[in-house]
């Protein structure tokens, strides 16, 4: 109690003296590494110090064994080090396609990461907990494709959807409901979660045709609440709360994976020792191929007459009405689309976790794809994929924070309170990215050059 | 943030009221927490009563 009303004063009193009073702001340096304003002497001196603060916190830790200090002082150094760098890097190369840069080194990664650590593993036996990175980074593509699902509906049409995990929960069943009960396997049922999903989505669109904002946003919400609701009560089909079990994994064109299974396997097959890290490395090239595939079709829809009159939509529904555009297909094609590839995700889900309950499906994971689409900006591609890292991965690095114990006592468990941390996290980004990571937008379709504008001139999430 | 003086001795005075204000607010806010503790328990966080100090 006295250390937060003690953060609180100091705190304020520092922000009063050397920031908002002051003719020099002590923030005005570290602004500086986000800009390319020229730097002058005093900001050096700055940077200069607060290195030398930061060396000196790492140095503390590993005189006093605190592990705190030494991350203290490496965020700081990683902080100031990181801004020089880009600093250095723009001054030097000012033409380069960043953006474009930064996106292909995310998919080279993407692509190579989990054949480089398993080979990289394999050769020099490094210790390194494979199992969980991957069940990790299949986590965070499952989120980066649901957010570039409801993109489509919330940052491309413009039509707040809070029921989105519906989609995702009738994907999920459709395909345990068809396995478990006729024999169907993963690829087959795929693309019949998918439609399953998307005909879901036309039949919630259809009743809210007439709503938009808040009422839409309510009516969306109660919607993810029945098909929760009736999952966990037709209890004949759905198995109600004990869920449905025993969900087939996906084989390799026909190979299984499983050691046990009858006939050809995959280890037999190529003629390799049987290891369990293979099923999940065959997952996560499959959820990896299903997101890129979402982010191909989203882009090329984008292009398409359809994708022109979302936006549209989105801008003034009046005015795209009065151009002739048919409000009603628009917005069930919306719905329908972005539900396909919820479906899809649930389909992949179920076939990940070989069980499915409504447990899995409750209004939370509704909320945490739209906080990552408000997050990363609607109608962003890039900055959906960038909110699902930090938000899935965020929550994961919660659970391996000694430091903070370190400071709160042997019994706190961050994990606890990510909750708190999380709407800390969205209150920051409301102040200050209002329009989210990346906030500016550049047009589908242009009849000169397409220049990027703010955010701030897009009408997003009106609906 | 403070109202800005003109002098050095105004504007420290006004940091200071600004940052006490702030602190007896943070008082208020977290009072209601007082003599409570926060446990794992098996239905999430949850307040219990914390230990008698005296």
């Amino acid at each position: 109690m006295l250390t937060v009303v003690a953060i609180v004063f100091f705190g304020r009193l520092a922000l009063n003296l050397f920031v908002w009073q002051a003719e020099y702001p002590l923030a005005a340096p570290f602004a500086k590494l986000f800009t390319s304003e020229p730097f002058e002497r005093r900001d050096l001196v700055t940077y200069a110090v607060t290195c030398i603060f930061g060396a000196a916190w790492i140095v503390t830790g590993l005189v006093l064994e605190e592990a705190v200090y030494g991350v203290l002082g490496t965020v700081v150094l990683l902080f100031v080090g990181l801004g020089l760098l880009r600093r250095a890097i723009l001054q030097r190369f000012p033409d380069l396609p960043y953006a474009q840069i930064f996106i292909a080194c995310g998919i080279a990664f993407a692509l190579f990461f989990p054949i480089v650590s398993y080979a990289l593993e394999s050769v020099f036996h490094l210790g390194l907990p494979l199992r969980y990175w991957f069940d990790l980074s299949i986590l965070i593509l499952t989120y980066v494709m649901l957010g570039w699902g409801l993109n489509i509906v919330v940052g491309l049409a413009g039509l707040l959807d809070l029921g989105y995990v519906a989609f995702y929960a009738v994907g999920a069943y459709t395909f345990a409901l068809l396995a478990t009960h006729f024999g169907f396997g993963f690829w087959m049922c795929l693309p019949i979660a998918g439609a399953a999903a998307a005909l879901w989505g036309v039949i919630l669109g259809f009743p809210v045709l007439r709503l938009r904002g808040d009422y839409l946003a309510i009516v969306t919400l109660a919607f993810g609440e029945i098909v929760r609701i009736v999952l966990l009560n037709w209890t004949e089909v759905t198995g109600g709360p004990n869920g449905i079990a025993g969900i087939p994994k996906p084989t390799f064109f026909g190979l299984p994976f499983s050691p046990f299974a009858e006939g050809m396997t995959f280890s037999k097959f190529f003629g390799v020792p049987y290891d369990g890290l293979y099923a999940l490395i065959f997952l996560y090239y499959v959820i990896l191929v299903l997101a890129l595939l979402t982010n191909l079709v989203t882009l090329r829809l984008r292009r398409l007459p359809v994708g022109r009159a979302w936006e549209a939509m989105r801008e003034d529904e009046i005015a795209c009405r009065s151009l002739g555009i048919n409000t009603t297909l628009t917005k069930l094609s919306a719905f329908a689309t972005g539900a396909m590839f919820g479906g899809l995700a649930g389909c992949f889900f179920a076939t990940r976790q070989g069980f499915v309950s409504p447990e899995s499906f409750t209004f939370i994971e509704s909320a945490i794809i739209l906080a990552i689409v408000v997050l990363g900006g609607m109608g962003s591609q890039l900055g959906v994929a960038i909110a699902a890292v930090v938000m899935v991965g965020g929550f994961e690095a919660l659970r391996h924070t000694a430091g903070l114990q370190a400071i709160f006592g042997d019994e706190f468990d961050p994990a606890l309170y990510r909750m708190l941390l999380f709407g800390i996290a969205m209150v920051g980004i409301m102040v200050w990215r209002p329009r989210g990571l990346v906030s500016s937008r550049a047009p589908t379709i242009a009849l000169g050059d397409a220049d990027t504008i703010s955010g701030d001139l897009v009408r997003q999430g009106r609906g | 943030m403070a109202e800005t003086g003109k002098t050095r001795g105004q504007k420290f005075v006004s940091a200071l009221s600004d940052s006490a204000l702030a602190a007896i607010i943070a008082f208020a806010l977290f009072s209601l927490l007082l003599g409570l503790r926060t446990v794992d328990g098996a239905t999430g966080l949850t307040l219990e009563p914390g230990r008698a100090c005296c």
